[in-house]
């Protein structure tokens, strides 16, 4: 598959796209690439490195995934989520502290942490998710906290008078899941295009003979891996689909083949035919560079697990498909929990502790763990106010980022005061964010090696938050 | 094979290099004017193109029935003037070009325009149904406005006695089961001895497992009555989609059920069939009813009561917890009225800053979560298959005390009072008003017209036909008939089959024109055409789990969002030209290549592994009459592509096709059944047979 490389057409237009997205205009934005092409080629970028993008998707209720353990913090948390009894009837969301709310009967739900930079020390981690704890302790993994889609910055004053512009269609799972992943929110719709395709336009030359493209998706379609030039690969948890008869009987790979290169006028046709193409082509170069893989590790049969399963096979056989860069998304749904939050995030978050884990050994196993990064996403957080067992769509909610990486053990953002009527509040407890999806974005892919002068063309409206040219990690989590 | 007729012309700075004859018009008021040349023949294509460098050119307005309009996405000024119709374009600047193109008239044939119209009306031609239509031998006029043929076939289906999914649950399942013609829901029946016990049932905690004495007294293995307890609704829904005579209702039930989305996936009781199929009925009962019954019929159902999380929601005094925002939200972002404030012919509004206005916003939302408050499921009742002490089928009712009876302020600014009387009557007029406002909005008929059309006939309809659309189901009117109440779905159906952009043949020509099908239908398709039949216990056909082979099967979209959403763009091309292709969301390098294995393993191995449950055939296609003409390369071509291609299939196509299946020997029975199956796997790969126009 390692073929010479040549400047095809394709590529040099894929190279071009790469800056022409974005608030810069044409002229300047060629400039700029022109004095990146060095910096952004294989022979400087050393290493492999792979980001994977969990997507939560639905809108985790994020503020029980990482709660305040101070015990007036605690307190306020404890009055917004509303306290829950150990009847069957219990409408309160608050997970259960005993020491720091005695009157609490059941077990404790949080495992304990602390980080500095905070406006107090002391939190409590979903206590579903132990291997974060570990994770965290080890300084292999950091939290995020109050993260939201926003245009510029917004203090609570201005959204109530509508003097700075907002996200289009906020509290909206389909317009909040694209704004995520678009990072225009100003926009609506998904033609910006993603911001891991902006970013794989921008760096495809360091896949130099790549066999498959930089974005490989384990959950289909989706706006993140989506650029300009750059399309996502897009596999199955059990391996790539390979088309019947086509290598065995001749005649269809004849008659299959010249269907597929004939020219259609009507555009569904033509790209259908396309994507056919590219699909039988590289499910062959797939396979063959993954069938040889084993892993290390027994991944849980469940749908994270499944598919954590899979990119650590793809991250395994990057030898053999000649990638150094590669971006992986994998969605696991089922977070809208407007009702029986407490029971459906035990489930879930039991699911991810033990595909984490099991990803996170296998990364070891291959001496990998510096070099892969597994984050989190989500359409939004929810309502810290109940609507008896269940909360509703909201805004700035906390994420998760693993890897040896990380400067991890420690909380960045500002973790916000959970109180209703509090300084970030919109109304029931929908959180106003403090940190913009940008600043979180643009420090994973300064880690992947996105250079910084590409770092408004790949977030349009970072500069509305931070310099990206002399600030490329806004938040600190590297370096 | 098309021409430039007209000319280049240019704005602004110059006029182009190009030979240009034409007069340039005088700018006056900032405008361009471009003359738009007088009408070809009816149904004969020409398109206005434009273009800023003269090598990439962009369709924008067309004629293809005597007069000018916009193509999606464009909404360019095309006015009519004394010399005809006038095309303007306020210039800022840059140089823009035009040239009209004009295209040959493309003709069907009859059968092939039938075969068209049932792709676009059913899960799939049949011999037997284009044979049948309407007129098939008249030999002037039949593919004509007004489509007279073509509406007599949908007065006859409407006609037709449906399938209920229900009914025929019912009739299988529970001995014990007995008629209840008095039930809030249809199709109460009892069971009918003469078939038995075939589907699972539950009686409260007791599963019932299907029969298998009939399977072995059958000769067939055991394990054929046994589909999984979770897949009786998938069972019965293929049964109806396959095998039922009402294919249009049936057809367009599948659209409405991708409105009013729900699914295994956040449902509780997936062993529960009645309640899944008594929910899809209502969508069968109503195809050819009333969308603002439909509506209310879907508030009212527990299961979706259940799965939007408004059941047994509560007034904020009565636990001081906040009424759930879910069913305000999508009621409105899904089922009526949308996220932005639209045209009437679908095209989104605009304020004076050229900004689109929000339909609602969060204050709103988190007010009308108060209308759905109170609503409960009814008490068990055991002539019902039901699971514990749930009633998941009789309508909810609304308990008076959980209801918040405050005011409430609707978009228009209009205010529904706090009732007289708090009590369960008026708490149901409430919603009623509720949801009378909301089919009555100005964006809902635009907006649900929108979708059915992508559901049924092209991606990406004209401003045009929306409105036309539209018109017919604010109106309840098509062509003089209909009932004359808003949300009439017979004339709604009827407006969107019989639109010439639906049944011209030459808008072939034009390259957005039409959609991908879904997979499922594709499928389907093959069944259908293919006259499958069963040899299991029962005759079912029980396809399993399509859903991880392709993205798609009844009952498993994913979220409430459906399969694949309105607004999707593939990368490349179809977005670059800012159009639509929604089932391309679920288009992807595994379930684009898993469609074309599982129409593999139909035709090779029937209703089994990958698109089955079982390792042997549990459906198998019918190949007779394409056996008995394979001697003939040509016959069974020109067969194949009348039944799956509907006449689309393209010269080149064709000789590969001719020069592949023509080189396999067919002088046995085993050779000819050989080329027909290669055949038939073949034309499930041409782009022609994915995507219909």
């Amino acid at each position: 598959m390692n073929h010479p490389r040549k400047i095809s057409r394709r590529q040099f237009i894929r190279e071009a796209n790469c800056a022409a997205v974005g608030t810069a205009s044409l002229f300047s934005s060629l400039f700029s690439l022109r004095l990146t092409a060095g910096v952004v080629s294989g022979s400087q970028l050393p290493g492999y490195k792979a980001l994977v993008c969990l997507f939560l998707s639905g809108g985790n209720d994020s503020f029980n995934m990482l709660v305040p353990r101070n015990p007036d913090a605690y307190s306020d948390y404890l009055g917004v989520r509303g306290f829950r009894d150990s009847s069957d009837n219990y409408v309160g969301l608050a997970l259960q502290d005993t020491l720091l709310n005695p009157g609490a009967t059941d077990a404790d739900e949080l495992l304990p942490i602390s980080s500095d930079g905070q406006s107090f020390s002391e939190f409590g981690i979903h206590h579903k998710l132990p291997i974060l704890q570990t994770l965290y302790n080890q300084g292999n993994a950091a939290f995020v906290s109050n993260v939201g889609t926003l245009v510029e910055p917004t203090t609570l004053a201005q959204y109530k008078n509508e003097s700075t512009q907002l996200p289009k269609g906020l509290f909206s799972h389909r317009d909040e899941q694209i704004h995520w992943q678009t990072l225009v929110p100003q926009i609506r719709g998904a033609g910006p295009k993603g911001w891991a395709g902006r970013m794989a336009d921008c760096m495809a030359q360091v896949n130099q003979t790549g066999a498959i493209s930089m974005n490989v998706s384990l959950s289909g379609t989706n706006v993140l891996q989506a650029g300009q030039s750059t399309v996502p690969y897009i596999t199955a948890p059990n391996g790539a689909v390979q088309l019947k008869d086509y290598g065995t009987d001749p005649s269809t790979q004849f008659a299959a083949d010249s269907f597929l290169g004939q020219h259609y006028r009507n555009l569904y046709e033509k790209s259908l035919a396309e994507g056919n193409r590219k699909s039988i082509d590289t499910a062959i170069a797939f396979a063959d560079a993954t069938n040889t893989v084993t892993l290390n590790n027994t991944f849980p049969n469940t749908n994270s697990g499944k598919r954590l399963k899979a990119i650590a096979k793809i991250i395994a056989a990057r030898g053999n498909l000649s990638m150094e860069r590669q971006i992986f998304f994998l969605r696991r749904g089922g977070w809208d929990h407007h009702k029986e939050v407490i029971t459906a995030q035990d489930a879930l978050f039991t699911e991810l502790n033990e595909s984490i884990t099991a990803f996170w050994n296998e990364m070891v196993s291959h001496g990998l763990e510096n070099d892969v990064l597994l984050f989190t996403a989500s359409d939004f957080g929810r309502t810290l106010t109940t609507n008896g067992r269940g909360s509703d769509h909201a805004w700035g909610g906390n994420h998760f980022v693993i890897g040896g990486g990380v400067n991890g053990g420690r909380i960045y953002g500002q973790y916000p005061i959970l109180a209703q009527g509090g300084p970030q509040d919109v109304g029931r407890g929908r959180l106003l964010p403090t940190t913009s999806v940008d600043a979180y974005g643009a420090e994973l892919a300064s880690w992947f090696g996105a250079p910084s002068e590409e770092l408004t063309t790949i977030f349009p409206n970072a500069g509305n938050f931070f310099d990206p040219l002399s600030t490329p990690f806004p938040l600190g989590m590297f370096g | 094979m098309r021409f430039v007729f007209s000319i280049l012309l240019s704005i602004g700075l110059s006029i182009s290099q190009a030979q240009a004859d034409a007069e340039i018009p005088a700018i006056t008021d900032g405008k361009i004017r471009v003359e738009l040349p007088a009408a070809a023949n009816p149904g004969q294509l020409q398109q206005l193109e434009w273009s800023t460098n003269l090598v990439d050119w962009e369709p924008v307005a067309r004629d293809y029935q005597q007069a000018w309009e916009n193509t999606y996405p464009h909404r360019v000024e095309i006015s009519e003037e004394s010399q005809g119709q006038v095309f303007s374009q306020t210039i800022n600047g840059e140089t823009r070009y035009f040239r009209t193109v004009r295209h040959p008239e493309i003709v069907l044939s009859n059968r092939h325009a039938v075969s068209r119209f049932l792709q676009q009306a059913t899960f799939g031609p049949t011999m037997e149904l284009i044979e049948s239509f309407p007129g098939i031998e008249v030999a002037e006029g039949f593919n004509e406005a007004p489509y007279t043929h073509f509406e007599q076939w949908i007065d006859q289906q409407a006609d037709i006695p449906l399938f209920s999914l229900r009914k025929f649950f019912r009739e299988r399942s529970n001995p014990a089961f007995v008629d209840n013609p008095t039930s809030r829901v249809p199709y109460e029946v009892g069971h009918n001895p003469e078939l038995g016990h075939q589907l699972v049932y539950n009686v409260g905690s007791i599963k019932y497992a299907p029969d298998t004495a009939d399977a072995l007294a059958a000769g067939r293995p055991e394990n054929d009555v046994d589909f999984g307890n979770q897949r009786g609704k998938q069972i019965v829904w293929y049964q109806a989609a396959v095998t039922g005579e009402d294919v249009l209702r049936q057809r367009v039930a599948w659209a409405l059920s991708q409105i009013f989305v729900l699914g295994e996936a956040g449902s509780n009781q997936p062993t529960v069939t009645e309640r899944f199929v008594s929910y899809y009925d209502i969508f069968v009962r109503n195809a050819f009813g009333n969308y603002r019954d439909i509506l209310e019929e879907v508030t009212y159902n527990p299961s979706m009561g259940y799965y939007l999380t408004y059941v047994d929601n509560k007034a904020f005094h009565v636990e001081s917890t906040y009424p759930d925002e879910n069913y305000a939200r999508e009621i409105m972002q899904l089922f009526t009225i949308g996220l932005w404030m639209l045209n009437p012919d679908g095209s989104l509004f605009l304020d004076e800053q050229g900004e689109p206005v929000p339909t609602y916003d969060n204050d709103d939302i988190v007010e009308f979560a108060k209308i759905f408050t109170g609503m409960r499921k009814r008490s068990k009742r055991t002539n019902l298959d039901y699971n514990g002490s749930s009633n998941y089928i009789d309508p909810m009712y609304i308990k008076a005390g959980w209801h918040d009876f405050s005011a409430k302020t609707l978009l228009d600014g209009t205010v529904i009072p706090t009732p007289g009387t708090k009590n369960q009557s008026n708490a149901k007029k409430e919603v009623g008003i509720f949801l009378d406002h909301l089919v009555d909005h100005p964006n809902t008929a635009p907006f649900v017209s929108r979708i059915l059309i992508q559901r049924l006939t092209v991606s990406n309809p004209s401003p045009a036909y929306i409105q036309a659309v539209s018109e017919a189901f604010s109106t309840g009117m098509y062509n003089g008939k209909g009932t004359g109440v808003r949300g009439d779905m017979t004339a709604t159906i009827k407006a969107i089959l019989l639109h010439p952009e639906a049944r011209t043949p030459s808008l072939a020509y034009d390259d957005a024109h039409g959609k991908l099908r879904e997979p499922i239908i594709r499928l389907l398709h093959y069944a259908r055409a293919m006259n499958i039949t069963s040899p299991q216990t029962y005759g079912f056909l029980p396809f399993d789990q399509l859903d991880e082979v392709f993205s798609q099967s009844p009952f498993e979209s994913p979220t409430v969002f459906n399969f694949y959403q309105t607004e999707y763009q593939p990368l490349g091309e179809i977005l670059d030209r800012g159009i639509y292709a929604p089932e391309f969301q679920i288009n992807t390098d595994v379930t684009s290549l898993g469609l074309f294995n599982g129409i593999w393993t139909l035709i090779y191995q029937g209703i089994a592994n990958s698109i089955g449950r079982r390792g042997y055939s549990q459906g198998d296609l019918d190949l007779t009459y394409e056996i008995s003409i394979a001697g003939d390369t040509e016959a069974l071509i020109d067969h194949l592509d009348l039944l799956l291609t509907a006449g689309r299939l393209s010269e080149e196509n064709r000789a590969t096709l001719t020069s592949v299946i023509g080189d396999m020997p067919s002088d046995t029975w085993w050779r000819r059944k050989q080329r027909a199956r290669r055949a038939l796997y073949l034309f499930a790969l041409l782009p022609e047979f994915h995507v219909i126009y």
